[in-house]
């Protein structure tokens, strides 16, 4: 009877903290009403499926707003604004290339005015950028294959497990050069050689390349695609993967025997940019202001097991579901920002940190 | 000059007339041909090339701030150089490994009888139907730590430890060799197969020892068809990066790979661009070297008699003294060659199938793969399969999305096929049979859609569709198409073409035909095996194309590679291998259709002869 009174309470309370997000995406449904279309970059696979089901089904049925999806691919979208004929209004790009494309000149700036106060309420400053408005976060995280580690005080849990090889035997996997940024390459071996999480940055190259070269005989697999690094676990390939916790969680949830830890995982951020020239820049923005709220974007981070944008999102989410999503208020305190201004910095001769780093990277492992 | 041309050229039928008006006549008469003939190709090869690629190299500096500093950085560094380097080795070695391998299979298929050909042809065509993507996964499942390969040689005690097979240079020259040799078979047959084996005969009963008789009688009038396979190859193999990427170490980087870098990733497309240039002035200057040694013009000239009357270069000279010098130690090896062989080469026949049937097995396996993993009750690539079940060709059959893109990727491949073969043919016939300056660098270029890194062509071809507002139709979509199977048509027909009996034509016409009846009559179906095979090509060009799709599709249906890359880009899971396996299943029952097609109307055709 206690019990049940008590559950009653809960969910009464659960209700009436969800009743007004609901209400909310009412309101704002009005003031975002329109005509006419907005064309969207899509991925394909289970990821366009979550999209299609928590923002552009929804949008278009609240809205009006019709969404055309083309398939993604960053060089064609930058040689049409290049000619000032955006073939996409909105396409997502991962933080790190933000600043590249504001250089190139193509991206529009966000109006946000569009967006209700409750819904910039809810973004943390960084997702509110003046060009790009934060799409998902995501991490790097250390994975392993659990029939290899079944006990489970002895699993790797950090980066310095990972680069452990006494402690923790087994082939390893690890991202390919033109990975390295999303894959926390030089991030992940500097950790592993005890450089501690606050003072990553400015990253000492030479002595991440160490780290690097010596686990090399021990890297079982270079991958290049996401869904590499579960199926490489999967497969037996490999013991212990750097590899991003959606793929990971998602090969669990479907029974493979994988795990992930949060230990020192680097957090990262995509933004969804509006495309200079666009045609249909206030469908665009509404767009965003529309899957910016808490219930799309807790609906795309149940789907997926990314990250919302939206701190109320985690309101909406099973419990759960928010320990496992990147950025969590759960998890924030075990993971590390991935500090996308200094990747950017722009040396004398004109060269990114990135372009230093990914030249290096090539040179080192084409040995 | 024209009449001159006409008067060489046509000097079989023409020469009893002598009459100076008639001959004018013809030759305004073949300068109209000649003009019809070539243009396809030219307008083709300017507008969808030289003018796209023109973009392309005005880019790299800059336009007009004439900026060379994207070049002195791909110089600059030693890694791309590097690069570079083992880009040309790996693509060497697949092309040889390629040839080699492929060459008894296309030996044996020129002796056989249409049944058998067709039966080892369908198994030649499966692999090719097998998206590429699933191919290198395929591989992956079978080279792997705990792969095929490992676990048989471990259970049977030949190892301890599992080798590291996959991710060297090794597994990816397995993967590219893969989709390297049926292209091999096929462009070796297609000439091979008007050769006639009596004249190894005729030797032998002269007194030439079996090796003798291959080696320096049916070998050498086989080099044509073997160099022109062997440039397709190369030039097509150093273009590669996916399979790289996936099968290869971390040394394994291609140099398209580090240009989809710099343009998809660093966003650099100058450099990009400069990369690509260099990449293809050193393909061009490489054939360019090549053909200074090997006779890599036999491929379009139709006649030997033109390097009789030229006189030898020294490159050639070099060679036949160094062939004389040489010549105790040949007849020594072959003496040897023919003890060694001679046990084996009395039941020819039987060892050669022995080995078409490896290589058969060798093309098929990663096939078996992937259907095995279709019926997977696993949610996951892993092999053997857990346990088996139907689910995923449930989900397929209800896949519509699937439905619609396989079908409009048969639409997109039968169009550009049809486009490309007849373009591509009437370009051989024109590179071909007459004579021109530059005709050599003009060959070259037409190859050169598949020496620029796609990506490149991709970018061109979209801002050149985009400028022409036919940029998302599916005629655009085509024409990209088209550009990239052409040059596969153009050496197919062209070393078909160079085996041609240049006497057939005129004695049709001095037996009364109009030159279409002759084309129609006599031509095209002596070339029906190249054109088929050219064809053939042609559409699994198209079918199999992912990045010229991405940038030319605009809103239209996505093609079934697209499909396919925006899945495994997400998640790789047996729903593929079904999808793939269904492919290979429709494909294998129309070729089959076609072949008894085939085969009942070459059983009219014989009898009618007969009668």
């Amino acid at each position: 009877m206690n019990t049940r009174v008590r559950n009653l309470a809960f969910g009464a309370a659960l209700l009436l903290s969800a009743v007004p997000f609901a209400a909310q995406a009412e309101d704002v449904a009005e003031n975002l009403k329109g005509t006419g279309e907005v064309v969207i970059t899509s991925g394909g696979g289970t990821w366009e499926a979550a999209q299609k089901k928590a923002f552009f089904d929804p949008f278009t049925r609240d809205t009006g707003i019709k969404v055309v999806l083309v398939p993604e691919d960053h060089a064609k979208l930058l040689a049409s604004i290049k000619l000032g004929q955006p073939e996409a209004d909105i396409t997502g790009i991962p933080g790190g290339a933000l600043k590249g494309w504001i250089n190139k000149e193509a991206v529009e700036e966000i109006d946000y005015s569009f967006f209700a106060d409750n819904t910039l309420a809810g973004m943390p400053e960084q997702m509110k950028n003046k060009y790009g408005v934060g799409a998902l976060v995501s991490s790097a995280v250390v994975a392993f294959n659990t029939s290899k580690f079944p006990d489970a005080s002895k699993q790797p849990k950090n980066w310095v497990d990972f680069y452990n090889v006494k402690d923790f035997p087994g082939k390893r996997a690890l991202p390919k050069c033109e990975k390295m940024l999303d894959g926390a390459l030089l991030e992940g071996a500097l950790m592993g050689d005890g450089v501690s999480p606050d003072k990553l940055y400015p990253l000492d190259l030479d002595r991440g390349f160490k780290k690097l070269a010596e686990m090399k005989p021990n890297v079982g697999r270079w991958w290049v695609a996401g869904a590499d690094a579960p199926q490489s676990l999967i497969s037996g390939e490999v013991d212990i993967a750097a590899a991003y916790n959606g793929r990971i969680f998602k090969a669990k949830q479907e029974g493979a025997p994988v795990e992930l830890s949060w230990d020192q995982s680097l957090l990262q951020l995509d933004f969804w940019v509006i495309t200079k020239n666009s045609p249909n820049k206030e469908n665009a923005a509404k767009f965003l202001a529309y899957i910016s709220q808490a219930r799309p974007q807790a609906d795309f981070a149940e789907a997926i097991s990314y990250g919302p944008v939206n701190n109320d999102a985690y309101k909406l989410l099973p419990k759960d579901m928010v320990s496992i999503l990147p950025g969590s208020p759960e998890l924030i305190e075990k993971q590390v920002f991935q500090n996308y201004e200094w990747w950017n910095e722009t040396a004398a001769d004109g060269r990114t940190n990135w372009d230093v780093a990914l030249e290096r990277c090539v040179a080192m492992l084409s040995q | 000059m024209n009449v001159a041309q006409a008067r060489a050229a046509g000097s079989v039928d023409e020469r009893p007339v002598k009459r100076l008006d008639v001959m004018n006549a013809l030759s305004g008469n073949r300068w109209i041909r000649g003009t019809i003939v070539a243009s396809p190709l030219t307008i083709l090869l300017i507008g969808f090339l030289v003018i796209p690629l023109s973009y392309i190299v005005w880019g790299s500096f800059e336009g007009s701030k004439l900026n060379f500093s994207h070049y002195a950085r791909v110089f600059a560094s030693e890694t791309n150089l590097n690069i570079l380097l083992r880009t040309l080795q790996t693509g060497f070695i697949v092309t040889v490994v390629s040839i080699t391998v492929g060459y008894p299979v296309a030996y044996l298929l020129t002796k056989l009888k249409s049944r058998a050909l067709s039966t080892i042809s369908v198994f030649i065509l499966i692999p090719l139907f097998t998206a590429f993507l699933i191919r290198t996964y395929a591989w992956m499942v079978i080279l792997g730590r705990e792969g095929v390969i490992n676990n048989a040689l471990i259970s049977l005690g030949l190892v301890s430890a599992p080798l590291q097979l996959l991710n060297t240079t090794f597994a990816v020259v397995i993967g590219m060799a893969h989709v390297f040799i049926p292209m091999a078979i096929f462009t070796m047959y297609s000439s091979m197969v008007r050769i006639d084996h009596d004249f190894a005969h005729a030797a032998q009963i002269l007194g030439a020892k079996p090796v003798q008789a291959f080696l320096r009688v049916y070998f050498p009038m086989t080099l044509p068809a073997v160099f022109s396979a062997g440039i397709l190859i190369f030039i097509t193999a150093i273009g590669f990066y996916i399979t790289p990427a996936l099968l290869g170490g971390p040394s394994d980087t291609m140099i398209s790979q580090l240009i989809v870098t710099q343009m998809t990733v660093l966003l650099n497309f100058e450099l990009g661009y400069a990369s690509s240039i260099v990449l293809l002035l050193v393909t061009i200057g490489i054939l360019f070297v090549a053909s200074l040694f090997i006779p890599l013009e036999m491929i379009w000239s139709s006649t030997s008699t033109a390097t009789l009357d030229e006189k030898p270069r020294v490159a050639a000279r070099l060679f036949t003294r160094l062939k004389r010098a040489m010549e105790p130690l040949l007849r020594v090896t072959e003496s040897t060659i023919h003890t060694v062989t001679s046990p084996l080469l009395t039941r020819q026949a039987r060892w050669l199938w022995a080995y078409t049937v490896l290589v058969l097995l060798f093309l098929t396996a990663p096939l078996i793969v992937v259907v095995i993993l279709s019926f997977s009750s696993s949610p996951f690539v892993v092999f053997p399969p857990p346990g088996l079940s139907m689910q995923w060709w449930e989900k397929l059959a209800k896949a519509t999305d699937w439905h619609q893109s396989f079908f409009f990727s048969i639409q997109l491949g039968a169009a550009a096929a049809l486009v490309a073969t007849i373009v591509g043919t009437m370009g051989a016939f024109w590179l071909v049979r007459t004579q021109f300056l530059f005709k050599r660098t003009l060959f070259l270029f037409s190859l050169s859609p598949l020496m620029v890194p796609v990506v490149i062509i991709a970018t061109a071809l979209y801002v050149f569709e985009a400028r022409l507002q036919i940029l998302g139709t599916f005629g655009g979509l085509v024409m990209g198409h088209v550009l990239l199977s052409v040059p596969y048509v153009i050496v197919v027909m062209a070393a078909a073409l160079r085996n041609f009996d240049p006497a057939l034509e005129p004695a049709a016409s001095v037996h009364g035909a109009r030159p279409l009846q002759t084309l129609r009559l006599v031509t095209l179906p002596i070339l029906k095996p190249a054109l088929l095979t050219a064809g053939l090509l042609a559409f699994l060009t198209s079918f199999d194309e992912l990045l010229v799709s991405i940038f030319l599709l605009g809103r239209q249906t996505p093609t079934l590679p697209i499909k396919f890359w925006g899945d495994i880009k997400y998640q790789i899971d047996p729903l593929l291998s079904a999808a793939s396996t269904l492919i290979v299943l429709l494909v294998t029952a129309s070729i089959i259709t076609v072949q008894l097609i085939r085969d009942r109307h070459n059983k009219r055709t014989s009898t009618s002869i007969a009668e």
